[in-house]
């Protein structure tokens, strides 16, 4: 395992403004072994990782490329050292082939003429090499995000680049492309090849890597060799404390009352399409939608809050919901807010046809700001300021807020689509926190998450979505993560508690 | 026969009248493509028609008008690019704002160099196109259309308004391609205009261009941003155009279809277009965003 | 703040050009300020033409809350203008105080009307608004000529004109305004304009709909989700922006004129492009903008006649630059947020 050092981070430091990303990082990688970059979101591991492929410059310290310093400026100069990286979002065109967002990265003059047929060839060799098949004729948009993400290792490995960067490669992937994934790492491995992966995800690291770094606030923690450590200690040494096990949960669903019935419902927008969804939320039950992204969830969310956008003829089925009813958006940024506006207006946006907070067509300002004040106040949203604009709030703060708004109406019915994405760790507890009270006071919750393990801790039943439709119905005692997993992959398990309605 | 007389006729005046709009529209594409938009192509043609005639008149060759024409685009477009991609001002803002700009500063020149605000001295017929702009907006439809699939510079435009992250991490400038592409837009947008006034007419009037900058903008989004589809586009308006300039004062029944009706038929036809068939066609994924 | 100094850079930039063109920008200047307050004869004329650059402004100032361009403001108010010229000559008979009414309203409901028309076609069928509007423009302008000069011409002239609207719907006899500033086009349809501006700040401002009117504005995808039907904003946003446009009417053919003037409007729908940029959609700021370039522009149009090189297009020349002074300060913006991520 003490081969020579291919990658070596010495003391290099980074800050942006006021925060410091990295400080003081050192670690080395050895040549021709799979290493694991772990952490906690914000911990710091991509900006390391943008550090050596050259996106970000460092302030201080060195990087060492084969024992020789090196200071990339660009993703060019890292690329011209042999060094590759797969981004978390892919970095193709959707509308046009593979092929074409592969002869991108060839080197040629402005006016030089593409020679596909002849690329397409070369190509072909590479990916049978390394056992990666593409159609490199599709169209990215046709092609599923598990061959993407071979285009684009493809992509790195027809520079001849030696050393891959993967950043939460698993993320997108059903655990049947992660093992294909993970078995194809291995060969590349065995051709030689160095590969670092960012991930937070301790099972795969075990499985996968040779050897480990872990981050914790902007820092390295320690480089362990894989085989000589076990999960606990990792989690531990990512997290620096021990986790509370979650509490189970005392009350049992309301089965006398339904808050949301689904019958019949198929829907279709662009290329996403549901068919056949028949389910129902209980009070004071937390249902549980699993599946990997890009299974049909965006258009089950649509077709449950607003019919907008959606064509009459592309709709069928019966949506009812009984009482008040809120929703996270799956994308805050997105769906949730007005990034410009005050925070005080986007604690009123989805509340402006509630009569307390109107007066004849006028809006009551003070009754809106005394509300936005105490949910800062409630839910410790920081900086404690009505007036700042939204998208001046760190992510964690943003995501208390919509939840603050959307609880703050006691709703009967919720619907939490990725409520914890992209939020520190502090958040997410609180979160779950709220939702399981909210539950405990009588509300049905509808979760739609692509983490496994927010389902399992916080639902009573798991529904698994695969290519639009329901293929399986889990209950709490049921849970297990192999079988849940295999479901999402499109194995369709028959649970003798499945009740479909 | 007469009929076949009048078709011929009618076919040939729509071929004249899509000059200006393909030219035009192939400028709007390569802009919008890399990921610009452009609504500044009105204020192009009006560039190109005033340079172009005045550069003939001058130097009293039709060939000389349509290189100043030109340059005049390159120029006026490469300040519409500084102030798109370097100062990153509002594309659409700024496109209505070169509008202005250009019904300002051409009288603003022709007053200087003609002591009138009114159209330019007109232009004698040896300075002037028979046929010339035509066939050169047809070459050009075709170069670009090849262009566009087999080269790499091709492939660059496609990727700056698909997917620019992408581009700039393959190691090719965004802002250079973005720039290259809203320059020369300017100089094909002011060819467009410069076959007005070196071609249709015989001199620059004002406001010739009566909103052809955006019926080349219509076709483009008609055309799904590809250029056959595009000049096919260019080819219906311009055949409203046609049928609009034959109509006048056509009798029907013993009364005249009141001109102001008749000319109005291009903008009826570039709303219809518009709004019917919008709905297939998807514009360049980046396109008005910033980088 | 940020809006003045664009307007300075871009005024600044306005008159290097003269400096170009052999005159000297300090006489250009003084000549600007001179014949927009030099006399009450020529404040009454900046104030008659600030009148209908408030109602522009306010209404490309909505459309812009509402997330969209509105540059049909010059379709839409000559549509009503032509409108209240044809309801005056057609229906003589109507009593006073309800004639100008009946005209203005009949003036309002062609201007939203022709609002509606791109504000529904981009809520049902996505077109763009700006291309559309572009070409409304040109639709008006053939429709209003045809209305001129056919149907309802003024027999006794040669110019290109409507006939006299009747007495009845003309209110100058208690026009105070008008009062004030006698021999100049100036009327009380300028304190109708303040009111309708303090009007729709409280709409915007104040109001749930003007909440949900701006909430898509700034994120259309969260304002539907919020509940906020996207369509219904379009279309009502673009109405009022037409009626806003169509209260030119009032000023230019109710309360001055008399009559539609075939070429009244100097593009006042583009100049309210510059006006409510310049008042950064602030109601309340389109007033004094909307004053300011009805100085400029009354400015220019005494340049054609002060001077040998500037005629009254500079005014357009003006109103670009401020226009591209303000939207170039989106740099400076974007500087100060942007994080500098490589030294």
């Amino acid at each position: 395992m003490n081969g020579n050092p291919i990658i070596e981070f010495q003391g290099v430091s980074i800050s942006f403004g006021d925060i410091s990303a990295n400080s003081e990082v050192s670690f080395s990688v050895s040549a021709g072994t799979i290493h694991g970059i772990i952490g906690e979101n914000g911990a710091g591991k991509s900006t390391a990782m943008n550090i050596l492929f050259g996106l970000y410059l460092a302030d201080q310290g060195k990087v060492l490329i084969k024992g020789k310093p090196v200071r990339f400026q660009s993703s060019i100069d890292a690329m011209n050292e042999k060094i590759g990286m797969v981004h978390q979002h892919f970095m193709l065109a959707e509308t046009l082939t593979a092929l074409d967002n592969i002869l991108l990265y060839q080197k040629g003059s402005a006016f030089s003429i593409l020679r596909r047929d002849e690329q397409k060839k070369h190509l072909e060799a590479i990916a049978k090499r390394f056992g990666f098949e593409i159609d490199f004729d599709a169209k990215i948009s046709e092609l599923s995000v598990g061959a993407q993400q071979r285009l684009e290792i493809l992509k790195i490995l027809s520079q001849d680049s030696e050393i891959l960067i993967l950043d939460e490669p698993t993320a997108v992937l059903t655990p049947q492309e992660v093992q294909d994934l993970f078995c194809n790492l291995q060969k590349l491995k065995s051709e030689g090849k160095t590969i670092l992966i960012i991930t937070h995800k301790l099972k795969e690291v075990m499985s996968l890597t040779d050897s480990v770094t872990v981050f914790r606030a902007g820092k390295v923690i320690t480089t362990k060799v894989t085989s000589e450590s076990n999960l606990a200690e990792l989690a531990e040494l990512m997290v620096g404390h021990r986790l509370v096990t979650p509490q189970e949960r005392s009350t049992a669903a309301d089965s006398s009352q339904t808050v949301l019935r689904v019958s019949n419902l198929n829907a279709q927008m662009n290329s996403s399409k549901i068919h056949d969804i028949n389910f129902h939320v209980h009070g004071k039950e937390i249902v549980g939608i699993a599946g990997v992204e890009g299974n049909g969830q965006d258009i089950l969310v649509r077709s449950l809050i607003d019919k907008q956008g959606l064509n009459k003829k592309n709709f069928s089925g019966e949506v009812s919901v009984s009482g008040t009813m809120v929703s996270f958006p799956e994308d805050r940024l997105r769906f949730g807010c007005l990034p410009s506006r005050p925070v005080w207006e986007n604690f009123f946006l989805g509340q402006q046809g509630l009569a307390k907070f109107n007066w004849g067509p006028f809006i009551r300002k003070t009754e809106i700001l005394k509300s936005t004040k105490r949910a800062i106040e409630n839910y410790d949203i920081r900086p404690t300021n009505e007036f700042l604009p939204f998208e001046k709030l760190s992510g964690g703060n943003q995501q208390k807020l919509v939840v603050a708004r959307a609880l703050s109406q006691n709703p009967h019915f919720i619907l939490a689509a990725q409520p914890t994405r992209g939020v520190d760790i502090g958040a997410i507890h609180f979160i779950h926190n709220e939702l399981r009270a909210a539950r405990d006071h009588g509300a049905g919750v509808l979760l739609i998450s692509s983490e496994l393990d927010e389902l399992m801790t916080l639902s009573d039943r798991i529904l698994v979505l695969y290519k639009g439709r329901f293929i399986a119905e889990f209950h709490r005692e049921n849970f297990s993560e192999i079988t849940i997993g295999a479901a999402m992959g499109g194995v369709e398990v028959i649970t003798k508690n499945a009740e479909f309605l | 026969m007469d009929l076949f007389l009048f078709f011929t006729a009618l076919f040939l005046a729509t071929l004249r009248l899509a000059t200006p709009l393909v030219f035009a529209s192939l400028g709007g594409m390569i802009s919008e493509r890399s990921g610009i938009i452009n609504i500044a192509l009105e204020s192009f043609m009006l560039m190109g028609a005033f340079v172009g005639a005045v550069a003939a008149h001058y130097s009293e060759h039709a060939w000389i008008g349509w290189m100043a024409a030109f340059l005049g685009g390159l120029a006026i477009a490469a300040v519409y690019a500084f102030f798109v991609i370097e100062l990153r001002a509002d594309q659409i803002i700024t496109g209505m704002a070169f509008n202005l700009l250009a019904m300002g500063l051409i009288p603003f020149f022709s007053k200087i160099l003609f002591n009138s605000t009114g159209s330019t001295p007109s232009l004698p017929l040896e300075s002037r196109f028979s046929f010339e702009p035509l066939l050169v907006a047809a070459l050009l439809v075709l170069a670009l259309s090849w262009w566009l699939k087999n080269t790499r510079s091709g492939l660059w435009l496609l990727f700056a308004g698909e997917n620019p992250q992408a581009l700039l991490a393959s190691g090719v400038s965004v802002k250079k391609v973005r720039w290259a592409a809203v320059t020369l837009s300017g100089g094909f947008a002011a060819w467009g205009g410069a076959s007005l006034s070196l071609y249709l007419a015989s001199s620059y009037s004002p406001l010739m261009t009566g909103g052809r900058g955006f019926m080349a903008l219509a076709s483009l989004i008609f055309g799904k941003w590809r250029p056959v589809p595009t000049f096919l586009a260019c080819l219906l308006f311009a055949l409203a155009d046609a049928i609009q300039i034959r109509l006048q004062g056509v009798q029907i029944n013993g009364t005249e279809i009141p001109v102001q009706f008749i000319q109005i038929l291009p903008y009826i036809v570039t709303i219809i277009a518009l709004a019917g068939f919008i709905g297939t066609s998807r514009p360049p994924k980046a396109l008005g965003k910033e980088l | 703040m940020k809006r003045l100094i664009g307007l300075f850079v871009g005024l600044f930039i306005a008159l290097l050009i003269t400096f170009f063109a052999g005159e000297n920008p300090f006489h250009i200047f003084s000549i600007l300020i001179k014949s927009a307050f030099g006399s009450m004869y020529d404040l009454g004329l900046t104030l008659s033409y600030t009148t209908p650059l408030i109602f522009c402004g306010l209404s490309v100032a909505v459309s812009f809350h509402a997330g969209l361009f509105n540059v049909g403001a010059e379709g839409q108010l000559t549509m009503a203008a032509i409108t209240a010229a044809a309801v005056g000559i057609l229906f003589p008979q109507v009593p006073f105080p309800f004639a100008p009414i009946l005209a203005f309203t009949a003036a309002l409901f062609v201007g939203g009307f022709w609002g509606f028309i791109p504000g529904w076609l981009r809520a049902v069928r996505g077109s763009h608004e700006v291309i559309i509007t572009i070409m409304l423009n040109f639709i008006a302008a053939g429709t209003a000529n045809w209305l001129a000069l056919k149907v309802i011409p003024n027999l006794n002239s040669q110019n290109p004109e409507t006939a006299m609207v009747s007495n009845n719907y003309l209110f100058k006899d208690y026009d105070l305004i008008a009062r004030i500033f006698p021999d100049t086009p100036a009327n009380a349809s300028f304190g109708v304009a303040i009111f309708i501006a303090v009007l729709m700040w409280i709409i915007i401002w104040k109001t749930t709909f003007g909440f949900e009117l701006r909430a898509m504005g700034a994120n259309s995808e969260a304002a539907q989700r919020a509940g906020i039907s996207k369509n219904k904003i379009l279309v009502l946003s673009m109405i009022i922006s037409g009626m806003l446009a169509g209260g030119v009417a009032l000023s230019e053919v109710l309360g001055s004129a008399g009559q539609y003037r075939v070429g009244f409007s100097p593009d006042y729908g583009f100049i309210g492009i510059a006006v409510a940029l310049l008042a950064n959609n602030n109601p309340i700021g389109v007033i004094f903008a909307a004053f300011l370039m009805g100085a400029l522009h009354k400015g220019a149009a005494d340049l054609d006649m002060e001077t040998t090189t500037i005629t009254r297009d500079f005014s357009r020349i003006i109103q670009a630059f401020i226009i591209l002074g303000v939207a170039g300060q989106a740099y400076w913006e974007h500087l100060r947020t942007s994080r500098i991520r490589k030294n």
